[in-house]
């Protein structure tokens, strides 16, 4: 580990910290300091700052954290920078699931119905997990395989939500396509809380295999006489990025964009070196998407933007100009 | 000593009428909502207002809250509204509940296609901002122009087209807003057979053969104008393309099921009926 990455984690998380306190006081409802402090749940500023603005800030930076390991996991997984969580099917499984639990009527009780979107997001990414899971098994550990096994699962997906959104009615289909484009709007402590459980724990498991993964890199016969057991490991560090992808899709819809190109810039800079990117990916992906979503909820008050579409407007350009210095460089 | 009990007396008679008039803040979501909270003459409390609400004019001057179904809970709370007043059709939706749970009451008003609905939106509305009156009187005036529709059936098939930059034209099938309102002013839906709006084609034109084609001034807009339109896949092999006959409605008013949507129907039915038909 060197200096320059302890600078980097000490000059992150100073961004962070300033990010998060300049997202509790930036927003559509104008709140003074005293309300951040008030612990009063009669004063409705503190009902606005505590019930609404604080969960969105902490799921814009657990979600951030999902997406960009994930990502990050998944490239050094398949040795590929294109690799995301996309690719192996996992959110277009996701996707298939809340069009069906949006256009097929079911009869449920109204507090199920208005999470009915998250939990069936949840079951469909476990289940193509699982899908995948056991059709690693089949193409005995064969990662190119298994990337086509993710094609195959996007194309299928996408035929039938496009079934799915010929039968809908203007309603669901709207409903549809919002959730397409992601969004942090729709947050509960309830939500926050499981999502961010499930999202620390799994980031930090797979810190503990930043090392195979660097052996990974290698290639796998030298990986495996260097004694790291690949099929376990990669069969592991699919589920966990699978899961942290899931609870992702599944509380805030699709944000593209985070998963593909941090964890590659972080690269750029820092090399593959996983004990340090991961740690690295996770915060500049907490940062992109808190920025993001504050201006998301802001720039076009009192309405709303999807925060989808500003990760790509503020990441891209950014990511060309880093492509192009290094281009310069070399 | 007068004068201080003169003050306070005067004090507490402002503050008395100040409570008699209590002024609510309202956020209106869904554009027959924000007719009808105009039509009984409670603009004035309107703070906030989402983006399918641009009926009357004077509505387009309100704060937009964007689109129904892509609500911002904070947004809202902004205009620091004490009432939200919301179409069903924004349904499901988180922020509507968050708004609940931070102790502002939000009124759901249907959304169903019908003209018997119409008047259950005025009277919840009504006693919503509290102009019961005024609700009675609206409701005795859409009465009487639902009565006037003359609910004979007419041998005249027609066609709603939908289109919306970025997808393909759409034709209105059963169960869609349009289906009901040509049902409602005595004509044929000549897609009544498929269900939702479908993609426009060409042979299933050609094979419904409208008499007539309904739409609106943005699918005019969409298509690229009237020449256009006619200029689309099977539609010039169609007696309404042969004899180029085409109703431009206003789609809040005849889609909305609100109070204008009786008048809008009787309107197309006079237009139909000055058209050839089989």
């Amino acid at each position: 580990m060197d200096r320059r990455y302890h600078g980097y984690m000490v000059g992150l998380l100073l961004i962070l910290l300033i990010s998060v306190i300049a997202s509790a006081n930036i927003g559509a409802v104008h709140l003074p300091w005293s309300s951040f402090f008030s612990f009063d749940s009669q004063n409705i500023e503190w009902q606005i700052w505590f019930n609404i603005r604080l969960p969105r800030i902490i799921l814009a930076i657990v979600i951030g954290i999902a997406l960009s390991v994930s990502g990050a996991v998944m490239q050094g997984l398949f040795r590929n920078p294109l690799a995301d969580p996309g690719l192996l099917g996992i959110s277009s499984g996701a996707g298939l699931a809340v069009s069906v639990a949006l256009v097929i009527p079911m009869a449920l009780p109204a507090f199920i119905s208005l999470w009915l979107p998250v939990i069936a997001a949840f079951v469909g990414s476990l289940f193509v997990t699982i899908l995948i899971f056991k059709l690693s098994y089949l193409t005995k550990g064969h990662l190119s395989r298994l990337l086509l096994v993710g094609i195959a699962i996007n194309a299928l997906s996408g035929a039938l939500v496009g079934i799915l959104s010929w039968v809908s009615n203007d309603q669901q289909l709207r409903q549809l396509s919002l959730w397409g484009m992601g969004s942090l709007g729709q947050t509960k402590w309830s939500i926050v809380i499981i999502a961010s459980l499930l999202i620390t724990v799994t980031t930090i498991i797979i810190q503990c295999y930043a090392t195979r993964l660097n052996l990974l890199q290698l290639g796998e016969e030298d990986a495996h006489y260097l004694g790291v057991d690949i099929q376990k490991t990669q069969r592991s560090l699919l589920i966990l990025s699978a899961l942290l992808v899931g609870t992702a899709v599944s509380v805030s819809g699709i944000i593209g964009f985070v998963g593909l190109v941090i964890p590659n810039a972080v690269r750029l800079i820092l090399g593959s070196d996983h004990r340090m990117l991961l740690p690295i990916s996770a915060l500049s992906g907490a940062i992109l998407l808190l920025i993001a979503d504050t201006i998301a909820r802001t720039v076009v008050q009192p309405a709303e933007m999807p925060v989808g579409l500003l990760t790509s407007l503020l990441g891209s350009p950014w990511f060309f100009w880093l492509i192009f210095k290094q281009q310069r460089e070399e | 000593m007068r004068i201080w009990t003169f003050l306070t007396c005067f004090m507490f008679s402002m503050v008395m009428v100040f409570q008699a008039n209590a002024k609510e803040r309202i956020v209106s979501i869904g554009g027959d909502v924000t007719e009808i909270i105009y039509a009984l003459g409670a603009q004035d409390e309107l703070v906030g207002r989402d983006s399918t609400s641009t009926h009357p004019d004077a509505a387009q001057q309100v704060q937009n809250i964007g689109y129904m179904r892509h609500l911002s809970t904070e947004g809202i709370l902004s205009l620091k509204p004490t009432l939200v007043i919301s179409s069903n059709l924004a349904q499901p939706s988180t922020v509507l509940e968050q708004i609940k749970k931070v102790g502002i009451p939000v009124v759901f008003i249907s959304g169903k296609h019908s003209l018997s609905v119409i008047n259950e939106k005025i009277s919840t509305i009504g006693n919503a901002v509290h102009r019961q009156k005024e609700a009675k009187a609206l409701q005795d005036k859409t009465n009487q122009n639902i009565a006037q529709l003359s609910g004979s059936k007419l041998p005249i098939r027609v066609i709603y087209i939908m289109a919306h930059t970025g997808m393909s034209n759409l034709v209105a099938g059963k169960g869609t807003a349009a289906d009901e309102a040509i049902h409602a002013a005595g004509l044929v839906n000549a897609m009544g057979n498929v269900m939702n709006y479908q993609p426009m084609s060409q042979e299933g034109m050609i094979a419904a053969a409208p008499d007539v084609i309904i739409t609106d001034q943005d699918a005019i807009k969409t298509i690229g104008g009237e020449e256009n339109l006619w200029k689309l896949p099977g539609l010039s092999l169609t007696p309404a393309g042969k004899n180029h006959q085409l109703i431009i409605i206003d789609q809040m008013a005849l889609l909305g099921f609100g109070i204008h949507t009786p008048q809008a129907i009787q309107d197309l039915r006079s237009k139909a009926q000055n058209f050839k038909h089989g």
